[in-house]
């Protein structure tokens, strides 16, 4: 792929090549959409990293640089999301302490929630005639990012593709998900806030917070305890039905 | 008054205390022994969600969240979406697949969505409802 844009600028080009610029460059694009994200009033539809990665790949696309080659300059970053991970126990840790007062009822919407969601995607893309590496990938999407890219990965899928899709959820179920419960006679905060932690992770769980600060608490109760659910579920959920799934 | 090397003045010299590297340890430990029990025993969970558990374990026998593991902790967790966009950007590699399944991808993440939504809620309110009565029960 030429292109000319750069091609009359080799020491550019070269430039923007070099391995070192991979993580600048991610830092740049995210401090960008992070300040377009806070203009918007933190709307669910101005996504930081759907821009930021919008602004990496056309920077990628113009300068004709491998994805490989970023990826493999901006692995220090791509480590911590593993660091990232882990530390998700602090929240979690910090709203187990709520977890007392309604354990069983939370459990079993939790339980219940992660395991429709699998179920329900796995089907569909079944059924839609789609392919069994788009089922690996998105069998977990509608968790936190770092645990659905995780169990993509683990379950030799595309963790990108995961990733997008993570989010695409999210912003659907942070648009419209208040607005489905209430249709469905669903107004106690306590459902509401858990639904929308399970179906639509930290997205969901950010538009909670701006409705009001109980809704915050139960949404992010569901999106802690959902991660770790889908975690234990998915990846035996896909080895069972999996192969029937994709003759099917 | 401690008079530090660069000529700030500190209510105590943190230089030499073992906190911070001891929650750094304790975070990038929890990552490595995650990693390494997921690929040595086969276990069917993704490293990093071991290490989370194992996290969550140590503080709850460590008995809470440490000053210095918040200090760590808070900046990754809040930035996190940063972290997403060096894999995420890789969907670049996979236009063609998109290309191609759009519909079932799109189908797949608005219906398990919207039922993922009414099943949690519905379960949720059920399992309240049942509770209430029973504590207003005689």
């Amino acid at each position: 792929m030429v292109n000319d844009n750069l091609a009359a600028h080799p020491q550019l080009a070269a430039l923007v090549q070099n391995a070192a610029w991979s993580v600048p460059l991610t830092v740049a694009f995210y401090l960008v959409a992070l300040w377009l994200f806070r203009r918007a009033k933190q709307s669910p539809l101005v996504n930081p990293v759907l821009l930021g990665m919008a602004g990496v790949m056309t920077t990628l696309h113009l300068t004709d640089t491998p994805y490989e080659d970023y990826f493999n300059g901006s692995q220090a970053l791509h480590f911590l999301l593993g660091t990232a991970t882990v530390a998700l126990a602090i929240p979690l840790h910090q709203q187990l302490q709520h977890l007392r007062r309604t354990a069983l009822p939370l459990v079993l919407s939790v339980g219940a929630g992660s395991l429709t969601a699998a179920l329900s995607t796995l089907f569909c893309i079944s059924w839609l005639g789609g392919s069994e590496l788009t089922m690996r990938s998105l069998a977990a999407k509608s968790t936190t990012t770092p645990v659905a890219m995780a169990i993509a990965e683990q379950l030799e899928g595309l963790p990108a593709l995961a990733a997008v899709a993570v989010i695409i959820t999210g912003i659907l179920g942070a648009i419209f998900g208040l607005g489905i419960l209430r249709l469905t006679g669903i107004v106690d905060p306590r459902a509401q806030g858990i639904a929308l932690g399970i179906a639509a992770h930290g997205i969901g769980t950010a538009r909670a917070l701006q409705v009001s600060h109980a809704l915050g608490a139960y949404a992010g109760l569901g999106m802690g305890l959902s991660a770790l659910f889908t975690a234990l579920l998915v990846p035996p959920v896909w080895y069972l039905l999996g192969p029937y799934l994709v003759t099917g | 008054m401690m008079e530090h090397a660069l000529g700030v003045k500190l209510a105590f010299d943190y230089r030499w205390t073992t906190h911070m590297p001891l929650a750094l340890l304790a975070l990038f430990g929890c990552q490595l022994a995650g990693d390494l029990l997921a690929e040595q025993f086969g276990i069917p969970i993704p490293g990093p969600v071991i290490g989370m558990m194992l996290m969550l374990a140590y503080l709850v026998v460590t008995g809470g969240v440490s000053e210095s593991m918040q200090t760590i902790a808070s900046p990754l967790l809040r930035h996190m979406s940063l972290l997403f966009i060096p894999a995420g950007s890789g969907i670049l590699l996979y236009l063609e697949l998109i290309k191609d399944e759009w519909l079932p991808i799109a189908v797949a993440i608005t219906v398990s969505t919207l039922v993922t939504l009414l099943v949690s809620a519905s379960v949720m309110r059920l399992g309240l409802s049942d509770r209430d009565t029973e504590q207003r029960g005689p």
